[in-house]
């Protein structure tokens, strides 16, 4: 029995290191993504469920498992707007950087709230990875470099454990999703399909039938049958791509955009609230100049603070005004019917940003990695932590 | 083809014709993603029966739907009403038909429509 246990305690603390190893990323870059994290949020993804304090109560349908399942109804409309002006602020503050680590933990929490009475409309929606993954940062250094007021740096070890996390939490949200499609997708059965069932239920029912949507009845629906596997693989492979390393991820946040971005042209489902999920394992810091500046450098040679920190202000009030007059909206100020299609569109544009800047990384970890095994095979290095994976941080 | 769905209709105003209504306009600022959950309720205006849900395991949950008041009632007929005036129709009927869609695989067109359960609301 105590055989068993260590050997299990053994493979788990392996398998924690090597999800450790691919998922890590340095101060600067996580610094530069709480920034990008900030700006997208105002932007595209603004905290707004203050709309369900003014829907009837005669729609309240909580999931049985919930905290709304408590609650006999929808909360007034007042306090549902002061929990959207909070959250507002809160992302203005993770941007400038004042109190990240809190800040970061209070959203989350507050979101985790707020949306389970949005979700009390019958219907659980995909944006808790963004919320989950946001949590997971609060507990690394994203609060520390580019920061006005900068978080206590945490322990690296936990640094590393909790982008482990968010990655491990990616790939069980697909898997689960993989599973299930596996067990009603995977058949021989020509006359169903997985994405067609999707596709005319998107079409017939909400009128989805914008940018490559029509072009979907001219292709075999055989070929949709092809399609249907492929997502299953695609859902179920991250927890593999997780282990076999950093660049093997890396493909796997790539081909995961791509899928969204064909969802978005074909279905017409704007998953742009995955972006912020994939890019925190991205090294930014490669965007902006040399990765290997210190945190203390970096904070010192942050000459764009002062927009930054205007920006954000200004989108806070923005939000806040539009509030206050009885209005709202989550992307980019836009109200009514109108935001369907501009969502839409403008997610396009994200994706294609978010696949480019993933790809760009991949990129240059490939070559870094050629480089440095064909240095390798010249000569031994002189220090031994001078690898690829050290380069990038 | 066939495709079952779950569509509103608002009578034209001034007219004795029934017209589609689009979920996401209709719906709007709820987003359209949760218009089938909540079609499929009948917006709560009527009592929906108990719901089955089969586990992985094979163990079958059974919930009872929330019983709504009437004082809810009155307050959806009158958020519906109001969606119905903003969409140009009469605001004083809502009806929601669960039908079959039969349409043409090789370019989506709509061949015929069949009503399978009409329900049709007073909002008045």
């Amino acid at each position: 029995m105590t055989k068993s246990l260590i050997f299990i305690e053994r493979n788990l603390t392996i398998i924690w290191q090597r999800l450790e190893d691919t998922c890590s990323n340095d101060a600067r870059s996580l610094g530069l993504f709480r920034i990008f994290w900030g700006m997208y949020m105002l932007l595209f993804f603004t905290p707004y469920c203050a709309f369900v304090g003014q829907v009837p109560q005669a729609f309240y349908n909580p999931p049985v498992l919930s905290l709304a399942s408590l609650f006999p109804g929808f909360p007034p409309y007042w306090l549902m707007l002061a929990g959207d002006l909070v959250r507002i602020w809160l992302v203005v503050l993770i941007t400038i950087g004042i109190k990240t680590r809190f800040c970061t933990i209070v959203l989350c929490l507050l979101t985790f709230l707020s949306e389970n009475f949005l979700y009390s409309l019958g219907k659980i929606n995909h944006d808790i990875l963004l919320w989950a993954v946001a949590l997971c940062l609060a507990f690394t250094d994203w609060g520390v470099p580019y920061a006005l007021v900068p978080d206590r740096r945490v322990n690296p070890k936990t640094a590393a454990r909790a982008l482990a996390t968010a990655g491990v939490l990616i790939a069980f949200g697909f898997f689960t999703a993989g599973f299930e499609k596996a067990l009603r997708w995977i058949n021989f059965d020509l006359s169903t399909g997985g994405f067609l069932s999707w596709f005319y239920g998107d079409w017939y029912v909400l009128d989805r039938r914008l940018l490559l949507a029509p072009l979907v009845f001219r292709v075999p629906p055989q070929l949709f049958k092809i399609l249907d596997y492929a997502a299953v693989a695609f859902e179920l492979s991250p927890f593999f791509c997780l282990l076999a390393g950093r660049t093997a991820w890396r493909v796997w946040l790539l081909v995961a955009t791509c899928f969204h971005l064909a969802n978005d042209l074909l279905l017409n489902i704007p998953f742009y609230t995955h972006v912020p999920v994939y890019l925190p394992f991205v090294a930014f810091a490669r965007f902006f100049g040399r990765l290997t500046v210190g945190v203390s450098a970096a904070n010192a040679v942050f000459s764009w603070r002062v927009p930054v920190i205007i920006c954000a202000i200004i989108l806070g009030a923005a939000h806040t005004a539009q509030r206050l007059k009885g209005g709202g909206s989550s992307f980019l100020f836009v109200e009514g019917a109108s935001f369907v299609s501009i969502s839409l569109y403008v997610s396009l544009v994200l994706l294609v940003l978010c696949a480019v800047m993933i790809a760009i990384d991949l990129t240059a970890r490939i070559s870094g990695t050629r480089l440095y095994r064909a240095s390798s095979r010249s000569a031994v290095p002189d220090d031994a932590r001078s690898g690829p994976d050290m380069a990038d941080r | 083809m066939d495709i079952g769905r779950t569509s509103i209709y608002g009578r034209v105003a001034g007219h004795d014709a029934w017209t589609r209504l689009s979920p996401p306009e209709f719906v709007s600022p709820i987003p359209d993603s949760f218009f089938s959950p909540l079609v499929q309720h009948y917006f709560g205006l009527s009592p929906v029966g108990p719901v089955a849900n089969r586990t992985r395991v094979g163990v079958v949950i059974t919930i009872d739907p929330r019983k709504v008041p009437e004082e809810e009632v009155k307050n959806a007929k009158q958020w519906l009403s109001a969606r119905l005036k903003e969409s140009g129709c009469d605001d004083s009927v809502l009806r929601i038909t669960q039908e079959v869609v039969t349409f043409r695989r090789s370019d989506g067109a709509e061949i015929a429509v069949r009503s399978e359960n009409d329900k049709i609301f007073d909002l008045h």
